[in-house]
């Protein structure tokens, strides 16, 4: 109802004006009070556990292809085979997408990686990584505790393309969430101003989530109704992949290029739960990884220099069985593989200890162990990447030490 | 399908039919206005002397938003004739409630009443000339099936068995837009979840347990013994939601071997192959069945075939854990998003007392004296579902083509029929509540009031005359069903002076914190 309201009340001083006017060079615009370089996290959330000795295939190890007679991932030079890295691991054919960035040096993997709390309910996990306090209840997110231990004064830091504010941001106050940032468009009504007055009298007075997430939305709301997602055009001639996770990358993509001080944006890409006929060098787990790939080059072309700033992280709640079962998929398992995509990453390399897949180095005798506690990956990206002055306090109880760290960021 | 909130091909099917003249409502709002407006204008200083028609008011517009998808006019004063007791119980026993004018509507989704082979064979059917389109177009029997659940949610006499069909629904959730189970998911709701909300938990269990969706969406039509040395054979899904989200919940008390020795159990559970003749539908295939006795929650289940599913579904629908499980998520819903552990406690015993009767167990819930709680009033924020069709019920809308307005539900996060992990859609506020979904139920507002859903109509030169003859609170108070606070009265009264219509106030009511909320 309150469609194209009244530009008045923009909080962030200057920021409409720039949109108006269109897209300000990526960071090339210093906001005032502004550190010298504004780093981004780009964090995407594959929801379901993905499969990730399928994404990144083990193919120097024996015991995998019997492990996995069906689905396993024929090594490189096969028909349909990886596409090696390393000798040793190879991405999933259908995500040669992201080859250059690996040849670049800019993509980074983490194998073996996850929590060690023994969890395999998808529900308990995901709150595990997202608070990065596995084992805990607590309900405050590392990214929320992250945005607080480096306060900049920014009212807007951090973008969730989600229905709701996730659990790795709860806590936070300086975080918009929308499946969609610029499809905003509010009524059409030429009434627009008194509706919104009304709704500011309506909610202003209100110390409840209701109260909060509506001045925050009337807040964001001019920021966010001048960018035009009919209008934008990728740089470098990038051309994002059909579905959510294209659309949403572009939108991240448009917003951080609108230098709105965006420093995290948060994203879920579900269907990663393959219990089921997941398919081998095509299927359905090939088409969710050729997406996600696909989606990233995109967004890594689009971003152009500007990448130099900004880094992409993957996470999951957790691997799958190193065999197949009995129906051509795999359940839920322990490690898996996380991707970490942007220019301050030391790429070009799998990072972590392999812990073999033979069936005394299995997890419980039947999963992928873990080597690296995902906190290490996280902590690493927030300190090195992002700059957090108080690591202790975003992922409390967890010694993080850096004379020993994975060195995935340089 | 999930994840495309935002637009969708109605084609055919969303195509607008010559509208009838909306109902007019305002001959019988009048007299309901005489108590609300006299409530509002009293406002809160008369909270202190509500007489007792008041507070008996305040407490049926507060069942209603919790045992009814929100109240109408027509419905308070039906509560208040009969008594909420009597009203309670006539709804936990649905099928003595007819509804001729609900069945009239759901006519005209000709797919809820087929079987598997109709939806996969015969519907949609093509139009002569029309070119082979393979299984048909099951995107439409998905629509069709949100349109109907929207429509009951409006306009269902058995309003609880609406809001307990979406509770357990989700509670069992399947994912309506993936593979076969478009052609599936009409006969879960129908056959097995919406005529089992008031019975046994074991028996509802069961149903889904036996379900082609249920065995469908968690991979078990799949999982078998091991043979000829093909791996395990065992798919683990079912097995572990079983005990995670249907039973026995994450901290139950069960563990790896647990699951395992479950899913050994349930091999062979599958569904009748599609090529074969007659009916399809649940089949247990002894050939594949994990012959030996299972070992599950320390209990030894002798081997025994399809038996030892249906002895472990007896021994988890009776443990306590999983009493306590439902206990909580029932609470949750009907009362407060951090529920009392007495009225947990005493759900929880209901349901072990009565053998996990579910009316009774809702009834222990909605009976207490503590669900009238000033502290649980007002304070749970409506799920996507609630928005849309309390908005639609407030305004006295018509529900024609559900579609529209099912996708809206969509519009506010929580597509019906389409979440896509086996949790459901939360029912907590902080997982509901959104900037962009606050914008969304802003918007769904506005097209409530000004009557533009598509298919839905509303008679909006109503609320000028209100507002005219009775002025903005009493529209607020009309289409709340209560005096609203003094902020929105502010607000709306602010909104009237700069020369708000009759439209953008309802529909500011409609946006309003008092509205959202439930």
């Amino acid at each position: 109802m309150v469609r194209k309201l009244t530009r008045r009340q923009v909080l962030h001083g200057g920021g409409a004006a720039v949109l108006a006017a269109g897209l300000a060079p990526f960071f090339g615009l210093r906001r005032a009070g502004a550190s010298a370089v504004r780093r981004v996290l780009v964090a995407i959330f594959q929801r379901g556990a993905v499969d990730g000795l399928n994404m990144v295939v083990p193919h120097g190890e024996p015991t995998y292809y019997s492990l996995r007679p069906t689905i396993a991932i024929q090594p490189p030079g096969s028909e349909g085979g990886a596409l090696d890295l390393d000798g040793d691991f190879g991405l999933h054919p259908s995500m040669s997408a992201l080859l250059p960035s690996w040849q670049a040096g800019e993509l980074a993997i983490v194998h073996a990686c996850g929590s060690h709390d023994p969890t395999r309910s998808h529900f308990d996990a995901q709150d595990y990584m997202e608070t990065g306090l596995p084992g805990d209840g607590a309900t405050e997110g590392w990214l929320a505790r992250h945005l607080r231990s480096s306060a900049n004064g920014g009212a807007l830091r951090a973008v969730s393309l989600t229905g709701s504010i996730p659990r790795v941001l709860a806590g936070a106050v300086e975080v918009y969430a929308a499946p969609s940032l610029t499809d905003l468009t509010l009524g059409r009504s030429t009434e627009a101003a008194i509706a919104r007055t009304a709704l500011e009298r309506m909610y202003g007075p209100r110390s409840d989530l209701l109260g909060v997430t509506v001045r925050d939305t009337l807040a964001n709301f001019d920021v966010f109704s001048a960018l035009d997602r009919e209008v934008y055009r990728p740089a470098n001639g990038a051309v994002y992949p059909a579905g959510e996770l294209g659309t949403q990358l572009r939108e991240v993509a448009q917003v951080l290029k609108a230098d709105l001080g965006v420093e995290v944006a948060f994203l879920d890409v579900e269907g990663w739960d393959t219990h089921a006929n997941q398919g081998g060098s095509a299927g359905e787990l090939a088409n969710r990884l050729r997406n996600l790939a696909d989606a990233l080059a995109a967004f890594r072309l689009d971003l152009g220099e500007s990448m130099a700033e900004v880094s992409v992280l993957t996470m999951s709640e957790f691997g799958r069985t190193a065999a197949e079962n009995g129906t051509r998929g795999t359940d839920h398992g322990h490690g898996t593989a996380m991707l970490l995509l942007g220019g301050t990453v030391r790429g070009g390399r799998v990072y972590g200890a392999w812990p073999g897949l033979r069936s005394a180095e299995l997890y419980e005798g039947r999963d992928l162990a873990v080597t690296t506690d995902f906190r290490s990956l996280f902590a690493e990206v927030a300190v090195r990447h992002l700059g957090n002055p108080d690591v202790a306090s975003v992922f409390p109880g967890f010694a993080w030490d850096p004379t020993s760290r994975l060195g995935v960021v340089v | 399908m999930a994840t495309s909130r935002r637009r969708r091909d109605s084609g055919r099917f969303a195509r607008r039919k010559p509208a009838r003249a909306p109902r007019r409502r305002l001959l019988g709002m009048l007299g309901v206005l005489g108590v609300l407006g006299a409530l509002a204008s009293s406002g809160r200083e008369a909270a202190a002397g509500l007489d007792a028609a008041e507070i008996e008011s305040g407490r049926i517009v507060h069942l209603l938003g919790r045992a009814a998808f929100g109240p109408t006019p027509e419905l308070v004063r039906e509560v208040r004739s009969l008594g909420r007791s009597a009203w309670l119980a006539r709804q936990i026993a649905p099928e003595a409630i007819a509804d001729p004018d609900l069945d009239r509507r759901l006519a005209r989704y000709p797919s809820l009443s087929m079987d598997y082979r109709d939806l996969i064979e015969n519907y949609p059917r093509r139009e002569p000339g029309e070119p082979q389109q393979g299984l048909g177009r099951p995107q439409r029997i998905v629509l069709e099936n949100q349109a109907a659940l929207l429509t009951r949610a409006v306009h269902a006499r058995a309003q609880l068995r609406e809001v307990m069909t979406d509770f357990w629904f989700n509670h069992f959730n399947v994912f309506a837009a993936e593979g076969a189970m478009p052609y599936l998911t009409t006969a879960y709701l129908r056959d097995a979840i919406r005529p089992r909300v008031f019975g046994r938990f074991e028996d509802l269990l069961r149903a889904t347990a036996e379900s082609p969706a249920m065995l469908y969406y968690l991979d078990n039509r799949l999982s078998q013994r091991a043979r000829r040395g093909r791996g395990t054979g065992l798919n683990e899904n079912y097995a572990r939601e079983l005990l995670e989200l249907h039973t026995l919940g994450v901290e139950g008390g069960y563990g790896q071997a647990d699951v395992v020795e479950v899913a050994r159990a349930f091999t062979g559970w599958t569904i009748t192959p599609p090529e074969t003749a007659g009916p399809l539908g649940f089949l247990f295939r002894a050939l594949w069945h994990e012959p030996g006795d299972k070992v599950v929650l320390g209990t030894v289940v002798p081997g025994g075939g399809k038996d030892e599913g249906d002895r472990i579904l007896r021994l988890l629908a009776g443990h306590p854990s999983t009493a306590r499980h439902l206990a909580t998520k029932l609470v949750t819903r009907l009362v407060s998003d951090s529920p009392s552990e007495a009225l947990i406690v005493q759900a929880r015993d209901t349901y072990l007392a009565t053998d996990g009767d579910l009316g009774a167990t809702v009834l222990s819930i909605l009976e207490a004296k503590e669900f009238y709680a000033r502290a649980h009033r007002r304070t749970k924020v409506k799920s996507p579902l609630e928005a849309v069709a309390s908005a639609i019920r407030a305004a006295g809308g018509e529900v024609r083509l559900g579609v529209e307005a099912a996708r809206l539900v969509g519009d506010l996060g929580q597509g019906l029929l389409l979440s896509q992990p086996p949790t459901g859609w939360s029912e907590v506020a902080s997982d509901i509540v959104s900037a962009g979904g606050m914008v969304s139920r802003f918007e769904l507002a506005y097209r409530v009031a000004s009557g533009s859903v598509e298919g839905v109509d509303v008679d909006a030169s109503t609320w000028e005359r209100i507002v005219a003859v009775w002025g903005a609170p009493a529209l607020a108070s009309y289409l709340l069903g209560r005096a609203p606070g003094p902020d929105t009265l502010a607000a709306l009264e602010m909104a009237r002076r700069d020369g708000a219509s009759g439209t953008l106030l309802a529909a500011l009511v409609l946006a309003s914190p008092e509205f959202q909320q439930q």
